[in-house]
């Protein structure tokens, strides 16, 4: 359970880019599961990976985005030997990349959250969010493109 | 090949003859690769990432629950305290007490007035009766003063 809860968090997260709306996603995925425990079989991650999408992009529709990421409740993985300045680098894109991401449309910040930070192939991120590979093919790399092009702009 | 077709073919990990062409030729393509490679560096150290969970999801219910039964907690208290201000503040209709006022003095005030008496012999004198007639009854009247000077109780006693 635990291991899900992070895993839900993570990507509530990635995909509203505040923790407080990240946890309060994570709660309602987690009611939802209990109501359906008895109609899933065997690994509950795809269905746990397509509730928390579309819980992430109701609560995105609701809300305005106010402020960036809180990247206090982050536990930092331990580069084994970064250089100062390839350290600040790395945490201006990683904010850059978090509020970039806030700026994409639902379906291509949910495809590259799903591929690109979770790891996901294609043609899981396609059954999770019901479209054709090619389609979120398209959508990752239109989404690459505008994510690089927003970094760099503010850089 | 565009720029723009080199950077979708370089998002899309898509490499051919003709986008290595325009790389070697084009420095803002290759600075835009590089780019490229450097957020999705940032990305798997994003998959990386471990948070922590202070909550449990599953205990504690949705805060927007909380918050709706919270305002409607504070919705009807408010309301019993307009009740009540209402109550306090509002003008009283006087109320009649049952109870009786208190006889503080008692005085045996004079004989029974005139008009009683010619008003009893008048009925007296419709429905005459066989018996042999009676001497006048005296009526004695009792005043009972009380702390309220608007209510006076009046006894008469008949001998």
């Amino acid at each position: 359970m635990a291991e899900h809860e992070r895993l839900v968090v993570s990507i509530a997260y990635r995909l509203l880019g505040r923790m407080e709306d990240a946890q309060d996603a994570a709660q309602e995925v987690f009611l939802r599961l209990l109501k359906n425990l008895e109609r899933i079989e065997g690994d509950p991650k795809p269905w746990l990976y397509r509730v928390t999408v579309n819980i992430c992009n109701d609560q995105y529709r609701r809300r305005t985005i106010a402020g960036p990421p809180n990247e206090r409740t982050l536990v930092e993985v331990a580069d084994p030997a970064p250089s100062a300045e390839r350290a600040i680098a790395m945490d201006d894109r990683k904010r850059l990349l978090m509020e970039g991401l806030q700026t994409l449309p639902e379906r291509e910040r949910a495809a590259v959250v799903l591929r690109d930070i979770e790891g996901l192939s294609t043609r899981e991120v396609a059954e999770i969010l019901g479209v054709e590979e090619a389609t979120v093919r398209s959508q990752i790399s239109v989404a690459r493109v505008k994510l690089a092009k927003y970094v760099r702009s503010r850089t | 090949m565009t720029c723009q077709e080199c950077e979708l073919a370089l998002a899309g990990e898509e490499r051919s003859e003709s986008v290595d062409r325009h790389l070697t030729e084009c420095a803002a393509c290759r600075e835009f690769a590089v780019d490229l490679r450097e957020n999705c560096e940032v990305f798997a150290a994003f998959g990386a990432e471990a948070f922590r969970v202070e909550r449990t999801p599953a205990v504690s219910r949705p805060r927007r629950i909380q918050w709706q039964r919270a305002a409607a907690g504070m919705a009807i208290a408010a309301m019993l305290a307009l009740a009540l201000g209402l109550r306090t503040f509002l003008p009283r209709t006087p109320r009649i007490q049952n109870v009786p006022a208190p006889v503080t003095r008692v005085a045996v005030v004079e004989e029974p007035s005139p008009q009683i008496r010619p008003a009893v012999a008048a009925v007296r004198h419709r429905a005459p009766r066989p018996s042999p007639r009676r001497s006048q009854p005296k009526i004695l009247q009792i005043k009972m003063l009380t702390d309220d000077p608007d209510v006076v109780i009046y006894w008469q006693v008949e001998n």
